[in-house]
């Protein structure tokens, strides 16, 4: 189970402003599923492998060959912000 | 009130004007916005018929948001596997149907919930695609599938849909949340305007590392006749009393066109709804770290780019912000190995064990959820994280295992209807489209209204 301290570092991992106010509902919340969760824990899975998606292809390698692809000002016309030919953003530090 | 592709045909040009018109006309939350005019009616087997598709379907020049104001005024500059696919046979894509924010069963849509055509006081689903349809609006619609976004929809709105095997329809231009769960599908007034459509989106796309390298068949399905339809116990589980009544009837249906159906339990049945919603969690985590007001869609002011992508971020509604955090706790270090890990290898339990029942049957069934459509407002009506467990186990058990399932109405409650799904195995796709054409014809279920 989290804590309300957790919670809020969670927020801030995910990068998501949430209210202080808020944050015991979401750890509430948040709670709820971990426990419905440990329903999982008995099954039987040493020595199992793992399945990342449910394609049963074998994954097969392409030809490296250039193609075209988006062309910049259409990869640009949706930002918020842009400068010449990048996506523009305030300052990091 | 559903009509038909043929029925549309049969209007002729009037067919797309008069289909735009009821979308602008719109106030049951079916759609997020009109789009597309009769102009761009080209020719081909669905030359001339309007098509909805989902907003989370990529189209060209027209806002699309997946009900999120994250993305509220991104106009994405290329269209959709699918969206070619439909204009190229000819139709043409009239409106962008309402679904949950980021199709998360449970979120809320900027355009609030999609009202049921057949009682305005139930909702129509997690998206507005069945409802589109059942309301006589568009023929089909073309929606995604992860949780039953598609499927649930289709069984409160007595329409039929289908969503193929892992891979049959590309996802390039789909707007996933969950990438190894979705699915693109179609819902229709019937099973044989459904197979139409998906026939039109079927084969391999390079853009796709899942697309499947043949295009799927859905004709020379098996007849039911001699079938062996296997019914999960773990599937009936919280279903009514009159979900029950109907599906029990259905059962009577099959046997009568020559099947033999037979109850079973699945092992794996109780691990199939936490392990898809734990899967589900992480890849949102992953999938929805895009969204940060760089590159598209809105952006907060801020002083400094942390502070600019957490205000950015904060417009996702509460139970999309929830599911990202709980994502993020399941793939930490400390998390991973119990839950996500373990997630990953009991998915690899599920499949197995329903390779091993499909030895046994031809066919699996069961209601597509639990109950009919539920009251708007009710408990889920201001977002609810929990919603997806009110659906079905059966749900989620398909999506873990890529399998094919098609829902066809089996009877109403009052005027309400109810869905059968009919599972196949991997790339049994055809088996299921001929099961669901077989029982459509015989059930021949219609509304008291109807009757």
């Amino acid at each position: 189970m989290i804590q309300k301290d957790e919670t809020k570092e969670l927020a801030w991992v995910a990068r998501i402003a949430v209210e202080d106010k808020d944050i015991p509902e979401f750890q509430d919340k948040i709670n709820q599923k971990l426990d419905y969760y440990t329903v999982i824990a008995d099954a039987p899975t040493d020595g199992v492998k793992k399945t990342v998606n449910p394609s049963r292809l074998n994954t097969v390698l392409r030809k490296d060959v250039v193609v075209p692809s988006m062309k910049v000002e259409d990869a640009l016309k949706n930002a918020p912000d842009v400068y010449e030919t990048s996506f523009k953003i305030p300052k990091i530090l | 009130m559903t009509k038909d592709i043929a029925s549309f045909k049969a209007a002729g040009d009037k067919a797309v004007a008069e289909s735009l018109e009821k979308i602008k006309k719109d106030d049951s939350g079916i759609f997020i916005a009109a789009c597309g005019d009769a102009k761009a009616a080209g020719s081909g087997p669905l030359s001339g018929i309007p098509i909805a598709v989902s907003d989370n379907i990529s189209t060209k020049d027209v806002e699309t948001t997946c009900g999120s104001k994250i993305l509220k005024g991104y106009v994405p500059p290329f269209s959709g596997k699918a969206v070619d696919d439909l204009t190229n046979a000819g139709a043409v894509i009239v409106g962008k149907t309402n679904m949950v924010e980021f199709g998360i069963l449970g979120a809320v849509s900027t355009k609030g919930p999609v009202k049921n055509p057949l009682d305005n006081t139930r909702k129509g689903g997690p998206s507005g695609s069945a409802a589109a349809v059942a309301a006589g609006i568009v023929p089909a619609a073309v929606c995604s599938d992860v949780g039953g976004l598609l499927r649930v929809s289709a069984s409160f709105c007595g329409t039929a849909a289908f969503k193929p095997s892992y891979g049959a329809v590309s996802r390039f231009g789909l707007i996933y949340y969950t990438g190894s769960l979705d699915q693109i599908g179609v819902t229709a007034t019937t099973v044989s305007d459904v197979v139409t459509v998906m026939d039109v989106l079927s084969g391999n796309d390079n853009r796709d590392t899942t697309s499947l390298p043949d295009k799927m068949v859905y004709s020379g399905g098996k007849p039911l006749s001699g079938c062996k339809i296997g019914i999960p116990e773990e599937f009936l589980e919280g279903v009514s009393a009159d979900v029950m009544k109907t599906f029990d009837e259905a059962v009577a249906t099959f046997e009568k066109l020559g099947a033999t159906c037979k109850k079973f339990s699945m092992n794996t049945a109780k691990y199939m709804q936490p392990v898809h919603d734990i899967i589900a969690a992480g890849e949102s985590s992953a999938m929805l770290a895009k969204y940060d007001g760089t590159r598209f869609g809105p952006r907060a002011e801020a002083d400094n780019w942390h502070e600019m992508i957490a205000k950015t971020r904060a417009l996702f509604g509460p139970v999309v912000e929830r599911r990202i955090m709980l994502g993020i706790h399941l793939l930490m270090a400390g998390q991973y190995n119990d839950y996500y890990m373990k997630s990953m290898q009991t998915r690899t339990l599920i499949i197995e064990e329903f390779e091993s029942v499909f030895k046994e049957y031809d066919l699996l069934i069961s209601p597509t959820a639990k109950d009919v459509a539920p009251e708007l407002g009710g408990a889920c009506g201001a977002g609810c994280d929990q919603e997806f467990s009110s659906y079905s186990t059966a749900i989620a058990g398909v999506d873990l295992a890529g399998l094919p399932a098609a829902t066809v109405p089996c009877g109403f409650v009052g005027k309400l209807p109810a869905g059968l799904q009919i599972i196949g195995g991997y790339l049994k796709d055809a088996d299921v489209i001929a099961a669901a054409e077989a029982f459509e014809k015989a059930a021949d279920v219609k509304s008291p209204e109807a009757k």
